[in-house]
């Protein structure tokens, strides 16, 4: 008698409380991550140190790449919020204020120290009603998300661990691979965290273009509603805040008007539509010049 | 007419030479950037990025160098059929490969030690390719010698003649 009722009512409240698709029960809610870099291909140093807070509405860390016999050398440290996002280079003293984590869910340097990042933008893009698709099987959920000026995400949960073994980026022709593997605990009750992060680009076809190897060495929980400490700039600083398009110095002092964009002329922006049907078509036409002289010469 | 009036211009000024000597530029500054690309390591040269052609086997490319040194010769020492057809059948190869392992259409084939710009890289790779095989018929076109497979690009000398 007991044990039917308890089945009906697990699947009413099944019925009722819709579960979190982006969930993946054994990851933590925010963690401390610090990790080396190992990269395959010329798009970026080969070595870099990554140190990094990632929380559900926050991140805050640096970047550091090795210099020859500088060492390891500070590359850019960051503090991004839902309101704003600051990037700082100190090799140059400039810093660039945007809106891009509130944008789009996520840092450009977080797909690379683990998968929180990815359930972040999953969770914005539904908020924002973009194209959502789901495939359930017994082993896995592959949930692939689609929004307008973004690559599409595509990420695998494993139903047997709760964790999130495999992330794709696709855009275009473009594909970025994440593969978190070594899944080890975090210090956060029974939650996991991948030790090993493969990155692996491809431009079309199977061919990997560059790939990276991400070895994390130290996770440990945070508080989750922290928030990074402000940002703080020496006085010489040059912050351009590109949501107002202006340029600062360290202590908010207005520098100047920033310059607009590069524009594009109208014959550069018709090239760039129809660049290789205006091609063919030339070569089409000098094709038929070719035949007519090669008949002239055959004539004479 | 206007081809007639073309044709005449061309004879008359050695215009016909020119997509001939053109192409073997061509080949020949391909083959030495390839070269470079494949000699980046031992000579210490800084790479230029990723290539189409970077995933390929070094012998592989050592032989697509040499077939473009090849060409380039044929159509600077006047072996314009045969240069052009050698020219031809590269440009088939690599867009024969495009189609089976396709790339960003930024990638460069490997053939140039830089990256490509905007204005090039807007006009997808196999049209490039074929305004590059027009070139080359144009070439032939204008160097056809009946029942010759080669041209004089060079005017005969006083001790030729002897």
């Amino acid at each position: 008698m007991f044990l039917p009722a308890l089945a009906l009512g697990c699947v009413l409240s099944g019925m009722v409380a819709d579960p979190d698709p982006f969930s993946a029960p054994l990851l933590p809610a925010a963690v401390h991550v610090e990790m080396r870099t190992f990269v395959n291909g010329l798009h970026a140093p080969p070595f870099s140190r990554l140190v990094i807070d990632i929380r559900p509405t926050n991140v805050a860390g640096v970047i550091e790449y090795h210099r020859g016999s500088l060492g390891f050398v500070a590359g850019e440290s960051f503090r991004e919020t839902i309101a704003s996002s600051v990037r700082y280079t100190p090799s140059s003293n400039r810093a660039m204020r945007t809106t891009e984590f509130g944008a789009n869910g996520i840092s450009v340097f977080e797909g690379s120290a683990g998968p929180l990042g990815f359930l972040r933008e999953l969770r914005l893009h539904r908020d924002r009603g973009a194209t959502q698709t789901t495939t359930e099987s017994t082993e896995a959920r592959i949930v692939t998300s689609a929004m307008a000026g973004r690559p599409t995400v595509e990420v695998t949960f494993d139903n047997r661990t709760g964790t999130i073994p495999l992330v794709r980026l696709l855009a275009g022709n473009v594909t970025a691979r994440f593969e978190y593997s070594k899944y080890e605990p975090c210090g956060e009750g029974n939650a996991l965290y991948p030790r090993r992060i493969d990155l692996i680009s491809q431009y079309g076809g199977e061919r990997p273009d560059n790939t990276s190897i991400i070895i994390i060495d130290i996770v440990r929980p945070i508080a989750a509603a922290d928030e990074p400490s402000e940002a703080v700039f020496p006085a010489n600083t040059v912050i351009h805040d590109r949501t107002n398009n202006t340029i600062t110095d360290g202590t908010g002092k207005l520098i100047g008007e920033a310059p607009p964009p590069p524009s594009v002329t109208p014959i550069g922006g018709f090239w760039r539509r129809n660049g290789t049907l205006t091609t063919v078509t030339g070569s089409v036409v000098l094709m038929g010049l070719v035949a007519w002289i090669w008949h002239v010469r055959r004539r004479a | 007419m206007l081809v007639c009036w073309l044709n005449h211009i061309a004879k008359r000024s050695k215009m016909h030479r020119w997509p001939a000597l053109l192409m073997g530029l061509l080949w020949s500054v391909a083959s030495a950037g390839m070269a470079v690309e494949l000699l980046a390591d031992p000579l210490g040269v800084p790479r230029a990025g990723p290539m189409w052609a970077s995933g390929f086997a070094p012998a592989l490319l050592a032989l697509v160098v040499l077939a473009e040194k090849l060409a380039a010769i044929l159509l600077w020492t006047g072996e314009v059929r045969a240069g052009a057809i050698l020219g031809l059948a590269l440009l088939c190869i690599y867009s024969l490969g495009l189609t089976l392992w396709p790339a960003d259409r930024r990638l460069p084939c490997g053939c140039l030690p830089f990256r490509l710009g905007d204005t090039i890289t807007s006009v997808h790779p196999i049209a490039r390719n074929f305004v590059l095989a027009t070139l080359h018929l144009l070439a032939l076109a204008l160097c056809h010698d009946k029942g010759r497979g080669s041209v004089q690009l060079a005017e005969p000398t006083i001790a030729d003649a002897r």
